[in-house]
């Protein structure tokens, strides 16, 4: 640890030489002219170039840029770091461009912001931190650097760095291959939607366990450093991370159970609800009521009593209560209301709905309708349906 | 301390502080990121400015002549005596060093990338050819050193980095070559030629190298290395009449070379690096090494690394390589930062400090001649010195800085030439011939 604090601040000796910072200003003189130049209101006046009416900021900034390394070369100036901060710059801009005009078109806009903020962006934040460093050092050299000793192994920079970048990876990038496997095996052996999420679920910690394995291999850890870790969450587990460790294990038994997968319908709070993902800690689930996620702690479905509509069949039984005013004929009214529910779309024909009459009164009848849904979630009729009159 | 010692210290280079003062100047209010970044590194740095302690960072590159991994802390460790013994003599000036590791292949293309962006280094290690060349290209300033400490450097290392108007480094070492042995299998090296083809007939495995440098070796023992120094320093390109005798004896030897390798346990190795980790790793018994390998076998092979002299031969001594060491000027360094530099590289000359170091490292030798090695408390350093003198008298390289740069202009024909000989693709007589020619061409 104490070579790289010296190096770091060695580093700082560059701001020693003229070269370095003749080149910091030019750097700053572009950036700054570049912002001025890109608000200028002249733009304004070109009227047949439509283009370039309004150029972004980080456009006229690197165009800057790069007209200040032919100005510093004409002076006799180094201009190599200039370059650098351009292609660094031009760097970014085209991750820009290829999110906004390529990942926008093939990608849901979800699904880009997530693989850009998650992959692409940290990626090229790496890169940009690593070519920083290969210019004022030895990248080889710096990653030789120990940090310190960890259970009788040293644990270096470089090995350091290396397991961060592929346990980061692994959990962000271990989706797509899962869900190809889950895809293939449902696709091979004919599992439920469910399943196929479970499986996928599952799969994705298996990657991660097995990237944690390799990345404790990797810096060194001996057996008797596991042990040591193993030992320090044994006490840990009795006392701060009780709940985080039953909540995970409460997961993972509910995935192999199967009672408590993606896709689904529980009964929470007397509103049927979907579960879209079951996490490391908590399940995820979607009221449609009020378009709702809730959190709901892994350990809550492992101790107590959980209605689900989607354990053995999808069909669910809806009630509806009907009183009817005057004097219609029961059989007429119950009729009517069976040939409604049959009506709607999300009704089953089989079994059929079944309207009973519930209370004889002075002036009202009560009736009750039973129905079977094929979707649990589906939950109202139209009460412009059920008009009597 | 002799009158020699005492160098007078370099002229006073015009103060930094002036011009650096601009850079904090009213400009910069605009862009107070910049400003601030600027004012910590340079308030951290004392930016040469007159003050109770003045802080320094020297960017100093190491070519190493190995692949040997050179951490930061083991260079540190080495340099330390040298950083204690300046800030005795400077105690108002605190020197940071960051050490940067390149090896050889990548070191020119890095220096261009580097300079290219003022990140270039204030000092760097190699070798003197490397700064020659280095220096053609523009690639490390060329240097005015005072009179006395040329003076006390041996005039024929001083002709290896002199050049006009300077030098193109500063010489501070000496690694001189010699022969490394696992002493679990040799009990006594080899003092002959002909020893060390009895020893790789008893079954012991002799690594030898056809990188002509490390193969010069054995041009003393079979008296051929009059007659390729001749060929050397011919001026190029002059068709004067090939002398019978000479290719006869350069005939002999390369017949020797590939007799040697017909031995089923003597292999030739167009890498050094190669019989380092074969010797370290138990596949060699004897090898060539150079001084400067020796802390790293030494750590690989712990006190069954044996050290001597290469094996003499019917026609004289061997006449084994001997690096120059040497410390190269970057082209960034800021005045102040040239002048610390400067000063650093000065005082590695002092003999006391040549001593020190040569005590302390085991692995090279003095270059300044008032500087003695100890060689009564050390068989180590007792080797070096004679292979140094086995160089001086018998490479004749140090008194040809000319035919040693054509070597290392032709070295890669050369390789190939002798590497054809040792595999038979090519016969000893024709070798000689090319060989000839090779040395002889523009």
């Amino acid at each position: 640890m104490g070579d790289l604090l010296v190096a770091m601040i060695s580093w700082l000796g560059f701001l020693q030489r003229p070269d370095v910072l003749k080149q910091l200003l030019a750097i700053g003189l572009a950036l700054l002219l570049g912002r001025r130049l890109a608000r200028s209101p002249c733009w304004g006046y070109l009227p047949r170039f439509a283009p370039l009416r309004r150029p972004p900021i980080p456009l006229v900034e690197e165009a800057a840029l790069l007209l200040m390394i032919p100005l510093l070369s004409m002076a006799g100036q180094a201009s190599g770091l200039v370059l650098l901060v351009a292609q660094i710059k031009a760097a970014w801009l085209g991750l820009a461009l290829v999110e906004q005009q390529l990942l926008k078109r093939w990608l849901g806009d979800e699904m880009r912001l997530r693989l850009s903020s998650r992959l692409l962006r940290p990626a090229l934040l790496i890169a940009t931190v690593l070519i920083g460093l290969d210019a004022v050092d030895n990248l080889q050299q710096l990653a030789s650097v120990p940090l310190g000793q960890l259970f009788g192994s040293v644990i270096r920079l470089g090995e350091f760095f290396q397991v961060l970048v592929v346990l980061y990876v692994l959990a962000i990038g271990s989706g797509p291959p899962a869900t190809g496997l889950g895809w293939l095996c449902q696709r091979g052996l004919g599992i439920s939607e469910g399943s196929r999420r479970a499986l996928e679920l599952i799969l994705r910690y298996c990657f991660v366990s097995i990237g944690i394995v390799w990345a404790l291999g990797n810096l060194g850890f001996s057996q008797t450093g596991l042990f040591a870790i193993a030992g320090g969450l044994s006490v840990g587990l009795g006392f701060g991370v009780k709940e985080v460790f039953s909540n995970f294990i409460s997961g993972l038994w509910l995935l192999f159970e199967g009672s408590v997968r993606p896709g689904e319908v529980l009964i929470i709070d007397g509103e049927a609800c979907e579960v879209r993902r079951l996490g490391l800690r908590a399940a995820v689930l979607w009221r449609r009521s009020d378009n709702a996620e809730l959190l709901i702690p892994n350990q809550t479905f492992f101790t107590s009593t959980t209605a689900t509509f989607t354990g053995s069949d999808r069909m669910r039984r809806g009630l509806l209560m009907a009183s009817v005013v005057g004097t219609i004929v029961p059989a007429e009214v119950i009729a009517r209301l069976e040939a409604v529910a049959t009506a709607q779309a999300g009704v089953l024909r089989e079994p059929a709905a079944k309207a009973t009459i519930e209370q004889f009164g002075a002036t009202t009848t009560s009736y009750k309708l039973t129905y079977w849904m094929a979707d649990p979630l589906w939950t109202r009729f139209n009460p412009e349906d059920i008009s009597l009159s | 301390m002799p009158r020699c010692c005492v160098f007078k210290r370099s002229p006073q280079r015009p103060s930094l502080s002036k011009r650096s003062r601009p850079t904090n100047g009213s400009g910069l209010a605009a862009w107070p990121k910049l400003a601030l970044g600027l004012a910590m590194g340079l308030g951290l740095h004392g930016c040469g400015l007159p003050g109770p302690l003045q802080r320094q960072t020297l960017i100093v590159y190491v070519d190493p002549p190995d692949t040997a991994t050179l951490s930061k802390e083991s260079l540190h460790s080495a340099w330390d005596p040298l950083l204690k013994a300046y800030q005795r003599l400077h105690p108002g000036v605190h020197l940071n060093f960051n050490f940067v590791v390149f090896q050889d292949q990548q070191l020119k293309e890095e220096l261009r990338r580097r300079n290219s962006r003022g990140l270039g280094p204030d000092l760097i290690v190699i070798d003197a050819s490397t700064a020659n060349d280095l220096l053609n290209e523009g690639l490390i300033s060329r240097i005015k050193v005072p009179v006395e400490a040329q003076n006390s450097l041996q005039p024929w290392i001083l002709s290896r980095v002199q050049v006009p108007g300077g030098l193109a480094a500063l010489p501070v070492a000496l690694e001189p070559q010699l022969s490394c042995y696992n002493r679990a299998r040799i009990a006594r090296p080899p003092a002959t030629l002909e020893e060390l083809l009895q020893l790789a007939a008893s079954g012991r495995r002799i690594g030898l190298s056809v990188f002509p440098k490390s193969i010069w070796w054995t041009t003393g023992p079979l008296g051929v290395n009059h007659a390729l120094m001749q060929h050397l320093e011919t001026q190029p390109g002059r068709g004067e009449r090939i002398n019978s005798n000479d290719q006869a004896a350069i005939t002999t030897w390369l017949r020797w070379l590939r007799e040697a390798s017909l031995q089923s346990h003597i292999n030739f190795f167009n890498n050094d690096e190669d019989l380092l980790n074969g010797l370290s790793n138990g596949q060699l018994d004897w090898i060539s090494c150079l001084s400067f390998n020796l802390p790293r076998l030494k750590r690989q092979m712990g006190d069954n690394l044996g050290v001597a002299n290469l094996p003499a031969g019917p026609y004289g001594m061997a006449s084994p390589d001997s690096l120059v060491r040497v410390v190269g000027f970057g082209v960034n360094s800021s005045p102040i930062q040239r002048q610390r530099a400067m000063e650093l590289g000065l005082l590695q000359l002092n003999p006391l400090m040549q001593h020190l170091l040569t005590v302390n490292n085991q692995q090279s030798l003095p270059v300044n001649r008032f500087a003695q090695a100890p060689v009564a408390s050390s068989a180590k350093l007792k080797a070096l010195i004679n292979a140094q003198e086995q160089f001086k008298q018998s490479s004749l390289f140090s008194q040809s800085p000319l035919a040693l740069n054509r070597l290392d202009n032709y070295s890669r024909e050369l390789e190939a030439l002798l590497t054809q000989v040792v595999v038979d693709v090519i016969g000893p007589e024709q070798a000689s011939a090319r060989l000839i020619k090779i040395l002889r061409q523009p």
